[in-house]
């Protein structure tokens, strides 16, 4: 039987019901909202990198409690580091430190990366461990090294602290809960997103929102393959890719880390040794020192880096300060403010 | 059970089916929005995988330079695979248990394939910059160049890149040993340049042809198994079971619809059934009511037309008493009187006259008595039956006699007697019938007329028949003929208590026997009385 006439014959036994006891029907769930196949099927994908979307819609009472929660120290299990103290809010959310060095914890064995558009990487941390933010979170708040705390820890602490009740009162219907810490911070991550950087208005049409050199830039960015895997409306951040193709980054260095292992740390597969999730060049500019380890400080070593490992090749200086002022368009705003 | 519990089991066993089947296709019926959004899911997974295919083979031919849609199909995929496992309440547990291992199989295949993808998009990117690296080469050693270390080199630079390409085209083994020579020829020719820049690029060059060999097999490899991974035969098995388990669930709401209406249609029947036997049954009940109303009244009627009698009768022997007894009492009272004062003078002729006259009325009194106290005995029911042996012949005859003296003959009396003498009867209820009948047929006919008194003893029983030419009884009377202290209104002029017939009535029901007449107004009337002869008594005189 075709499945229209099963619709319809379903829709009349609904009305027989109905008219036979008027009992009312409960509503169907309702499923997340996705992106629809055709909308994305439209977009013109000859360009290697597009615009970033506006920010999505987030529930902003529970992005600002999130927000709160960041720099909030009580959510750590000695109540003495805060998300803040190695995300800066004056640079990037990023630390400008190669590797953080927070009081109480040990140094970090890799540098804390930004935290704009996280949303838009399809894993996250350096290695691309987790798929989610919420799995990368709920490791991270268990991490000795890190918060060394668990939810319900967080949630206790910040009972005792003034105003918190209250605010998740406000936020949540049920209130102040481990559960709901840990959403009001996914929350604020979702809400951290940057767009109308002026490469993405020149993207769209705009021709004067970046400088000659800046376009120049870009096309050398194209020319030398760095779009292969620095594309997408994230300018990476879709991929993973190993450190030093066509030179080994580790040759010279102590890759001997387990933080230099990447991807490997995880899946213990050789082929994934070195293997990063290639990052976002979204706001790089505003986000130095470089690379997993933090160990290069200027944008423009790390273009030369880059094209040494990566390409293969040394970069003139004319080309990478052209490179880098590409890069430097791709510094966003956000919620309507430069970072 | 009566046929109405029956009926009420019935409705109640319907209602609780409609409910019971009405709650259930509330709870696990097919709800139309849950239905159509997760039939969508279960299309949309093989729509996804097609649509990765589809990016996956733009993506290697350099048509789509973004991961970005290989990234959303596989996020996607995975999401509504999450989304799938909560199957819709319709499916039966064991289809759940089916569709749920679908949808696994479904998970894994697609989660396998994205392992393929990130390892393609991983290596498509290094063949991609190194496929990026040829055509810089050649503009790099080509005609417009100015350095003279590359002019030698500026061919086999040509020939390299030309080898790259067809083996980018073609891939086959021919294309590779070319770009294998080409990159040896390169390599060889530039170690007799000087120039370091040079020597560096053709390294440059050199690496990129190889990686170029060893990664283009492998992201062809990638991409075939990618597009032969089995997630679009999975997809199409679980859309496949999800349509049967949809069909059947959605067939089952039609029957259940079925049942609904066919339920609701027998209660309808029944209900109406129910009324209409409801209706009836106030009818009967009504109709019932509405007899045993009457019968109360015509029960109250008759108890009232009682009691109306038995107060006649009380006034009727008031009256009877105040005249009956006075007469004899003032007759005994004045012939006492007068035997007193004149007793001494008096011949005894005379004397003996009202010596009589004073037992006459006393007699009389006596017999009055008798017929009140057997009245009240019969009206309770204590007149007891006695025979004894008698000489009927001879019983009657003395009856005659006495009543001839007592009337001093004023009435010719015609007796006779038929069959056997010796019968066994009451003789004294059978004075009383007798007696009665008689003194009626003297009294109330003419001096000198005859009363006929014929007596038959049968073999079974004795009848008597009494027969005179009197003022006879009017119709009137008939039905009052033996309610006591009753007289007809032609005889009211005449002495009596309205006793008699009342009294002979009661001695023959005492006896067992019937009574009937005929009468005619100033004709004469006849009783005939039929009294069964006792038995056993019988018997008994014949032994003796």
């Amino acid at each position: 039987m075709e499945l229209g006439t099963w619709h319809a014959s379903n829709r009349r036994v609904g009305t027989a019901l109905a008219v036979a006891l008027v009992l009312g029907c409960t509503a169907g769930t309702e499923d997340r909202p996705t992106q629809q196949l055709d909308s994305l099927q439209a977009l013109d994908m000859s360009e290697p990198l597009c615009a970033l979307p506006e920010a999505p819609r987030v529930n902003e009472a529970w992005a600002a409690l999130g927000e709160m929660l960041f720099k909030e120290r009580a959510v750590s299990g000695d109540q003495k580091v805060a998300c803040a103290d190695c995300h800066h809010d004056g640079h990037g959310l990023a630390d400008e430190t190669p590797l953080s060095n927070v009081e109480g914890r040990r140094a970090t064995l890799l540098n804390a990366p930004t935290m704009y558009n996280v949303v838009y990487s399809f894993r996250v941390t350096w290695g691309g461990r987790y798929e989610s933010l919420e799995a990368h979170l709920d490791d991270l708040v268990k991490n000795p090294d890190v918060m060394a705390s668990t939810w319900a820890i967080a949630s206790e602490h910040l009972q005792s602290k003034a105003g918190y009740i209250e605010r998740f009162q406000a936020a949540f219907p049920d209130g102040l809960t481990p559960q709901n810490v840990r959403a009001a911070l996914v929350e604020y991550e979702r809400s951290l997103v940057t767009p109308n950087a002026p490469f993405d208005r020149y993207l769209l049409g705009e021709d004067d929102a970046i400088s000659a050199e800046a376009k120049s830039g870009y096309s050398l960015f194209k020319m030398y393959g760095c779009t292969s895997c620095h594309q997408g409306c994230g300018v990476g951040g879709n991929m993973l890719e190993r450190l030093g193709i066509l030179r080994e980054y580790f040759d010279d260095r102590n890759g001997g880390r387990p933080a230099d292992e990447g991807l490997y740390q995880k899946t213990k597969n050789e082929r994934d040794r070195h293997v990063f999730r290639v990052p976002s060049l979204r706001n790089v500019a505003r986000t130095a020192p470089y690379f997993h380890d933090g160990s290069v400080r200027t944008l423009e070593g790390a273009i030369q880096a880059m094209a040494r490992f990566q390409l293969g090749r040394e970069l003139t200086l004319e080309d990478t300060r052209s490179i880098a002022a590409f890069l430097n368009t791709l510094t966003g705003r956000y919620r309507g403010k430069p970072i | 059970m009566s046929g109405r519990r029956v009926l009420h089991f019935v409705l109640l066993a319907a209602v609780l089916a409609l409910l019971g089947l009405s709650a259930f296709s509330v709870f696990f019926g097919v709800r139309p929005d849950e239905q159509v959004q997760y039939s969508d899911k279960v299309r949309r997974v093989q729509a996804l995988d097609t649509w990765l295919n589809e990016a996956v083979l733009r993506s290697r031919s350099g048509l789509l330079l973004n991961y970005d849609p290989l990234v959303f199909a596989v996020r996607e995929t995975s999401n509504i695979h999450r989304a799938l496992s909560k199957v819709p309440s319709f499916v039966a547990a064991e289809g759940k248990q089916a569709l749920l291992e679908q949808i696994e199989a479904s998970a894994a295949s697609a989660q396998e394939k994205a392992a393929f993808v990130e390892e393609f998009k991983t290596e498509n990117s290094v063949l991609r910059t190194s496929l990026h690296y040829f055509p810089m080469l050649i503009a790099r050693f080509g005609e417009g160049s100015s350095e003279p270390a590359l002019r030698p080199l500026a061919g086999l630079a040509h020939a390299l890149g030309s080898a790259v390409m067809l083996f980018e085209a073609t891939g086959d083994s021919e294309a590779r040993r070319r770009v294998e020579v080409a990159s040896r020829t390169l390599e060889a020719a530039s170690r007799g340049t000087e120039a370091r820049a040079v020597r560096s690029d053709i390294e440059l060059a050199t690496r990129h042809a190889s990686i170029l060999l060893e990664r283009k097999p492998k992201v062809d490899g990638l991409v075939r198994r990618i597009l032969s991974a089995p997630t679009s035969v999975r997809a199409r098995k679980l859309d496949l079971l999800y349509r049967e388990l949809e069909a059947g669930a959605l067939s089952e709401a039609v029957l259940r619809r079925e049942w609904l209406l066919g339920l609701l249609l027998g209660i309808v029947i029944f209900g109406l059934m129910e009324i209409i036997l409801a209706m009836r049954r106030t009818a009967r009940v009504r109709e019932r009511l509405a007899g045993e109303l009457e019968r109360a009244h015509t029960s109250l009627a008759k108890e009232h037309e009682r009691e109306r009698q038995t107060s006649a009768a009380r006034s009727r022997f008031l009256a009877m008493t105040s005249h009956e007894i006075r007469t004899p009492l003032t007759a005994i009272g004045s012939s006492a009187e007068l035997l007193e004062s004149f007793g001494q003078k008096w011949d005894s002729e005379r004397r003996l006259d009202h010596v009589r006259r004073i037992r006459e009325a006393s007699r009389s009194m006596e017999r009055m008595l008798e017929d009140v106290l057997i009245i009240g005995r019969a009206d309770a029911g204590g007149l007891s039956l006695a025979p004894t042996p008698i000489s009927l012949n001879t019983f009657c005859q003395e009856l005659v006699e006495a009543l001839m003296q007592r009337t001093q003959n004023t009435h010719a009396i015609q007796f006779s007697f038929q069959g056997d003498t010796s019968v066994s009867l009451d003789e004294r209820l059978l004075l009383h019938v007798l007696g009665n009948l008689l003194n009626n047929a003297i009294k109330y006919s003419a001096s000198g007329s005859t009363v006929w008194f014929s007596v038959h003893a049968l073999t079974e029983q004795c009848e008597f028949v009494v027969a005179d030419q009197g003022i006879g009884i009017p119709n009137e009377h008939l039905p009052s003929l033996y309610v006591s202290y009753c007289r007809a209104k032609n005889a009211e002029h005449l002495p009596g208590t309205g006793l008699g017939l009342a009294v002979v009535k009661s001695a023959v029901d005492a006896q067992g026997g019937t009574i009937a007449l005929a009468t005619e107004l100033g004709r004469g009337t006849t009783f005939r009385v039929l009294i069964p002869r006792q038995r056993a008594e019988r018997e008994i005189w014949n032994a003796s």
